[in-house]
Order: structure tokens, then C-alpha cells, then sequence
């Protein structure tokens, strides 16, 4: 009865997943800092000039949280939980001098992107006096990276929400060469399966599933957000090279990725090695 | 047939010998009735009894030995064997059955299927109706089999896409049984036409023409028990359709299509096969050919599209069935010469002799009674033959009662008929419980349903 089979894949291969647009709310915004006095309130207007792209409907309530406020990570993860915002902001070694050592995050951020509902938008870390080494007034462009893209409408709103007018919106899916290669040298040693086809096929639907989703979104958006352009990049490769390849020849503004997963407690498997190395880049973290 | 032994006078078989071979004709059908308990493929089942009937047929003399004469006049040596098979039949399965492999390869099929689906809009009254059409259609331009397995495996992602599961059972089970009343529509169907239609010398028109009113009437009867049945309703709200038809919408048709030109290419083909299928009797040239030329023609023309992997569609060709066929008129053409089909046809006689009325009643409904147990192929393989034997006339409604019994009996049961036995297995498979007396009092209401209504048709129309 492998024809059984044949057709129900044939079938589900033909059920896509299709985008469907909403806009995002953000009406209440809660930015985390270790800085003081005019130091904090320069990072405050910076901060408001990069959510200027936001297109949320209206200019959210932003609560600006000082340094001596949230020392400890109990007092932040009570102001979340307090304040129940829509995004978190902050930026990388929050409350940590391992910012001169670039190998961390910072204990706060790990646990706060773990625990916060709201996703956190996380920031180079400023200089002493508030500012960033690099201008971000705008996000002209976004990244929206995953290894799964197809059907997360979640990741592409938030996304497009930050994509400035004008701006462009690339949507990548990157499936690790690595994996699939070690899957491939099983299936070789699997007399009843021929290792040629099950190569060619299992890439293309590989590459295929998230072309296709990132087609429904362009189509979408197409008629419901027609002043940002949306890109795809889908490949094969290792995911921390060629992300980090991507970040530097796009000139990315913000990258914006998941850092859940379902299956453990510590941040999910990409997002951290990215936000480690990619320190002078934006990323919102869902 | 073209070829004819030299050596082929009837002879005077004693009894004791034609009871012998009557219990191997028992045997090899019951073993078919147990093919799923003896684990063992019907070609082997009855490749068994092939070897066991020739060697006592030659063990006591009954096998017409010598050369044969071909359609030339020109004597040939053959084993005894080959010319016992009915190779018209196997040419037009082997032949349609590559033609449907090979077109589906063009993605036209789950094309329609998935047009239809989004037709319905995913209101699960106006789906069933969508897959019980296409279920007919299927079976009656495909095979049974194929459509079976086409729709089937459409119904179980499509329901479960809309989040609607729980009528999956009641969906398949329709499916299956309508699967049956398609494969009457046509003389290429099912394998039971093909052989009674071939036996009777029905044209395909003349199939089509006589058994459409039937299908037509059943199907919606079918359906419209089966919406009854498994409470199958139209969606309350808008906000429900609505919700529905963006599922369905989410399906792309063109998914499947690899080359439109090789689409267009296979949807053309497909016509043409129907229609010169349905005017062979009357084709100049192509009408002594037959129907297996035009089946295996269509098939070599198809295959040109992938002449470097022509052995894919090679190995999926369903042997099994093949040598099923092969082996089963070695069996039948022995039981022949034993006088087995001369015992049977005393019976068949006498029940025929009962009346108009009565005989071709009786032998609908024994022929239904019989095909629901074994396997409609050799029953309608022998029937044919004895009807054959009997001198029976072409329009004579006594093939038609074969023809309705065969297909209809293999609604009452699941081993009935191969369709239904797909329709099962995809219920099995999707972990859906569904035992052997299960699914008899889930379809036997539509069975019977359909018998009398087969009955009635045959008895008061032909």
C-alpha cells in the first residue's frame, strides 16, 4: 500500500501554510538600564528613536527602568511581571562588566528572555554616556531568521511591525548542512532506500516548504503592507556562518528570531551563540 | 481466440476425477477467502492451485496436448498453458494500469481533487458529495483501486486540516462503497467488466449507455444514507465557512504539477484514452486489436515522457494481480477440461431455467453473496465462462446480473473487493478501529439497499 502513502504525501506536500497579517500591539513598553542620570536619559531618547519605525498604531507608553531599580534579577523579573508590558527593552551585559569580554549575555538577560512573555528587544550596549558607538535611528532592514519558517506568523509580524516605511523585510531559513548531511550518510547505509533520490527530494522539500510560506507572506503583504519590500533567503549551510555572513552583506538593522523552546529550559539552540557574536546588532527576541 | 490446440476434442471425464478437481476448485477459492489469515499473495495462492490443477490434468490425461494453431493457420508448439490465458484481459490491466501510473505522474489527478475540495469550501455535506463524485468518477475512468487509494488519502488530510477527524471514519466508509458503484459505470472499470464485458462481446458504449442510469441513481442514494448515517451536515454560520474555506484555500493545486506541458499533455492523453476506449468496437483499424492494443498503445506513448525511467513504472505494476490473473485462467481452463465448469453450469442452468424473473434474480443476488466472501474476479471469471459455455446471447440480461452482483457484493463485506479493502486499510492506518463484522453492519444497509435497487434495474430495464 505504498501508494497510500504517495498520494497522503503528495496531498499534504499540496496543504501550505498560509500567512495571515495582523499588526502587533505594543501600547506599553518597559526599557531596562545600568545607567544613571544623563547617561539614562540620552539611552531613553535613543531607544525612542529606534521604536519610531515601530508601526504599532500610535506612539507606545514607554517606562524607563534606572539602574538602581532593578539590581538583582528578582527586582526585574518583578517589574515585568508588574508593569506586564508588550516589549521588553534593554541590551546586552545588562548589570555586567563581562561586556568587556564578549563570551556572555549577562545573567539577567538570560533568565529575562526566558521568563518574559513580551518578547525583548535587545540593544548594543551604549556607551557610558547613554549613546550607541553606531547610529540606529531607523531598521531599514530586518531579518527575520529561523530554522523552521513555515507557518510562524508570530516571527514575520513582529518583523514586518519593526520594518521601517520604505524599508525591507528578508525572511531567511537556513537548514543546517551539518544535520542533513549526517541524516544523508544513515540513509546511505539503508540498503532499501536509494541514497540519491532521498538526497535530491528530501533538500528540495526541505528548501521548498519555507520558499513557499515566504511567497504567501510577500503575497500578503503585498496588498496589506505595500511600502516595505519582503525578501527571501533560504539555503543550506551552518547556521551561525551563515547568518553572520548575512548580518554583515545585508547591512542588517535588526534581527528578529525566537529564543523559547519548547523543549528546554536554557534559550533556544541558535538565538544565544547569535546574540553573543552579533553584539553590535540589534535583535528582538520572541 | 487466435490461438486454438490441435488436439482440443471434448472428451468424457469420470466423475470421481471432475469431484478431485472440484475440491481443488474449492480449495483454491476458500484459500483466496483466507488470503489476509495465510499471509500469502493471491498470484502464489493461485500459482499453487495452477501447478496442482496442470499436473493432475496431465496425470489423468486431460490436457489437450500438441501444437496449437495460430491466427496464420500455422501449427506452433506452446506449452499447454499459455494459450489457457485470456491475454486481451491482461493486456488492457497491464496496460491501463502503466497509462494511470504514469498520468498521475502529471499531477492531473490530485489536480482535480484538490479543485474539487476547494469547490466545496470545505463544508463537510458539500465535501462528501465533491469526494463521492469524484470517488465514482475515479473508479469508473481509473480503477477502483486507484481511486480508492486517490480520495481516500485526500479525505484524510483534507478532514484532518479542517479539524474534522471524527468523520473520517464515516467519510472512507462512503468512499469505499461507492468505489464499487463507480466501477460499474464502464467496461474498464473493474476486472469483473472487463471479463464479463469481453465474454459477452459488450462494447464500452454500449456499458456505459446501460449501467450510467444505475450509478447515477445509486450514487446519490449512497450518499444521501451515508449524510444520514455519519450525521454529516452543512456548516451552521458564515463565521464558520468562512473559517473552512481558508483551510481548504490553503491546498495548491498546481503542488503536484512538475511540468505544465507534460500536464496538459497527460489531461489530453486521458480524454483520448476514454474516447478511443469507448469507440474501439468501431475504430478502422484499431477495432481487431482490441481494447488491450489501445490500453498498452496509450501506455508506450505516456511512457516516452520518461523513456530513462521507464523501470520505475515497471515495478509499479501490480504483478501480484498479473500473475493472480495469469494463474487463475490456467485454473479456470483446466477445470474446463475436467467438466468442473460443465457440473457448475448444470447448476447455473437449472437456476436460470427457474424464470425471467426468478433465474436472473437468484443469480445477481448469488453471484453478490459470493463475491462478498471470495474474490469477484475468478467467480466473475468462471461465470463468464460458464455463460459462454451455455451459449448465452449478448443481451442477455443474465450478463448484466454477473456484472451488478460482482461489483455490489463487494460492498457487504471488507474483502469483498480490493477497493474496499484500501478504504480499511487507510481507516486502520489513520488508527481508526473497524473490525470485520464492524464494517459488514456499517455497509450492509447500503449493500442491500443497493442489491434490490441492482435487481430491480436489471430485471424491469434490460
Amino acid at each position: 500500500m505504498s501508494k497510500i502513502d504517495q498520494f497522503e504525501s503528495a496531498f499534504a506536500a499540496a496543504a501550505k501554510p498560509r500567512y495571515r497579517h495582523e499588526g502587533v500591539a505594543v501600547a506599553k513598553v518597559v526599557v531596562f538600564t545600568d545607567l544613571e542620570g544623563a547617561a539614562c536619559e540620552a539611552w531613553e531618547q535613543a531607544v525612542r528613536a529606534f521604536l519610531s519605525s515601530l508601526t504599532t498604531g500610535g506612539e507606545p507608553e514607554l517606562r524607563l527602568v534606572p539602574g538602581r531599580q532593578c539590581d538583582t534579577i528578582g527586582e526585574v523579573l518583578a517589574i515585568v511581571a508588574k508593569e506586564a508590558p508588550d516589549l521588553v527593552v534593554t541590551y546586552r551585559n545588562l548589570h555586567s562588566q563581562a561586556w568587556q569580554w564578549p563570551h556572555s549575555l549577562s545573567d539577567h538577560l538570560e533568565v529575562l528572555t526566558q521568563v518574559a512573555d513580551a518578547p525583548v528587544l535587545l540593544l548594543p550596549r551604549p556607551g557610558p554616556d547613554g549613546t550607541w558607538s553606531r547610529a540606529h535611528a531607523r531598521t531599514d532592514a530586518v531579518m527575520a531568521l529561523t530554522d523552521h519558517l513555515a507557518g510562524d506568523d508570530a516571527l514575520v509580524r513582529w518583523a514586518v511591525a519593526f520594518t521601517a516605511s520604505g524599508g525591507r523585510l528578508f525572511l531567511t531559513h537556513v537548514e543546517d548542512d551539518a544535520t542533513f548531511e549526517r541524516y544523508m550518510s544513515v540513509i546511505g547505509k539503508i540498503p532499501d532506500l536509494d541514497s540519491d533520490i532521498a538526497r535530491d527530494r528530501i533538500k528540495k522539500q526541505l528548501l521548498r516548504e519555507p520558499r513557499d510560506y515566504i511567497s504567501s507572506v510577500a503575497s500578503v503583504l503585498e496588498s496589506e503592507v505595500p511600502d516595505i519590500a519582503v525578501e527571501a533567503e533560504i539555503m543550506m549551510g551552518h547556521h551561525l556562518a551563515v547568518y553572520r555572513d548575512l548580518v554583515k552583506r545585508l547591512d542588517i538593522d535588526l534581527l528578529v528570531l525566537h529564543t523559547k523552546d519548547e523543549d528546554q529550559l536554557a534559550m533556544h539552540g541558535i538565538s544565544y551563540p547569535l546574540a553573543v557574536e552579533l553584539r553590535h546588532v540589534p535583535m528582538l527576541m520572541l | 481466440m487466435p490461438l486454438a490446440s490441435a488436439a482440443h476434442a471434448a472428451h468424457a471425464v469420470p466423475l470421481p476425477v471432475t469431484l478431485l478437481f472440484s475440491a481443488i476448485l474449492v480449495g483454491l477459492i476458500l484459500c483466496l477467502a483466507l488470503e489476509e489469515k495465510l499471509h500469502a499473495k493471491k498470484s502464489l495462492i493461485a500459482g499453487v492451485f495452477a501447478v496442482i490443477s496442470l499436473l493432475a490434468g496431465s496425470a489423468f490425461g486431460l490436457l489437450p496436448f500438441g501444437p496449437v494453431i495460430n491466427a496464420f493457420g500455422e501449427e506452433m508448439a506452446l506449452p499447454v498453458f499459455i494459450p489457457a490465458v485470456d491475454w486481451g484481459v491482461i493486456a488492457i490491466i497491464l496496460g491501463s494500469s502503466i497509462f494511470v501510473d504514469v498520468t498521475s505522474r502529471s499531477g492531473l489527478f490530485t489536480w482535480i481533487a484538490i479543485k474539487l475540495t476547494k469547490a466545496s469550501g470545505g463544508d463537510p455535506l458539500k465535501l462528501l458529495w465533491a469526494y463521492g463524485g469524484m470517488t465514482v468518477l475515479f473508479s469508473a475512468v481509473l480503477n477502483n483501486v486507484t481511486a480508492m487509494i486517490i480520495v481516500g488519502s485526500l479525505t484524510a488530510v483534507s478532514l484532518d486540516r479542517l479539524g474534522r477527524r471524527e468523520k473520517l471514519l464515516g467519510f472512507l466508509i462512503i468512499e469505499g462503497l461507492l468505489t464499487n458503484v463507480g466501477g460499474l459505470l464502464t467496461l474498464i472499470s473493474s476486472v469483473p467488466n472487463i471479463i464479463v464485458g469481453t465474454a459477452a462481446g459488450i462494447s464500452f458504449a454500449t456499458f456505459f449507455v446501460v449501467a450510467s442510469p444505475f450509478v447515477f441513481v445509486a450514487t446519490i442514494v449512497t450518499l444521501l444514507m451515508g449524510a444520514r448515517q455519519f450525521d454529516v451536515k452543512r456548516l451552521p454560520d458564515d463565521e464558520a465557512k468562512a473559517a473552512a474555506a481558508e483551510q481548504v484555500a490553503a491546498f495548491d493545486e498546481r503542488d503536484g504539477i512538475e511540468s505544465p506541458g507534460f500536464f496538459w499533455f497527460g489531461a489530453g492523453m486521458t480524454v483520448l484514452f476514454i474516447l478511443t476506449i469507448a469507440t474501439t468496437s468501431i475504430l478502422p483499424w484499431v477495432s481487431d486489436l482490441g481494447m488491450g492494443f489501445v490500453a498498452l498503445a496509450f501506455a508506450v506513448v505516456m511512457l516516452i515522457r520518461f523513456k530513462n525511467e521507464v523501470g520505475t513504472f515497471y515495478q509499479g505494476v501490480d504483478w501480484d494481480l498479473l500473475g493472480f490473473f495469469a494463474a487463475l485462467f490456467v485454473v479456470i481452463n483446466v477445470m474446463e477440461h475436467a467438466q468442473v465448469l460443465a457440473g457448475l453450469g448444470h447448476g447455473l442452468a437449472w437456476l436460470i431455467g427457474l424464470g425471467d424473473t426468478a433465474g436472473t434474480g437468484l443469480l445477481l443476488l448469488c453471484t453478490a453473496g459470493f463475491s462478498s466472501v471470495t474474490d469477484n474476479i475468478p467467480l466473475a471469471a468462471m461465470l463468464a465462462k460458464i455463460l459462454t459455455t451455455l451459449g448465452t446471447e449478448g443481451d442477455s440480461s443474465l450478463w448484466w446480473a454477473v456484472v451488478f452482483g460482482a461489483n455490489l457484493g463487494g460492498n457487504i463485506t471488507p474483502i469483498g473487493s480490493a477497493s474496499t479493502l484500501v478504504a480499511v486499510t487507510i481507516i486502520h492506518k489513520h488508527g481508526l478501529p473497524m473490525t470485520f463484522i464492524g464494517f459488514v453492519k456499517k455497509a450492509s444497509p447500503y449493500a442491500a439497499v443497493q442489491l434490490v435497487m441492482a435487481a430491480a434495474y436489471v430485471l424491469i430495464f434490460l
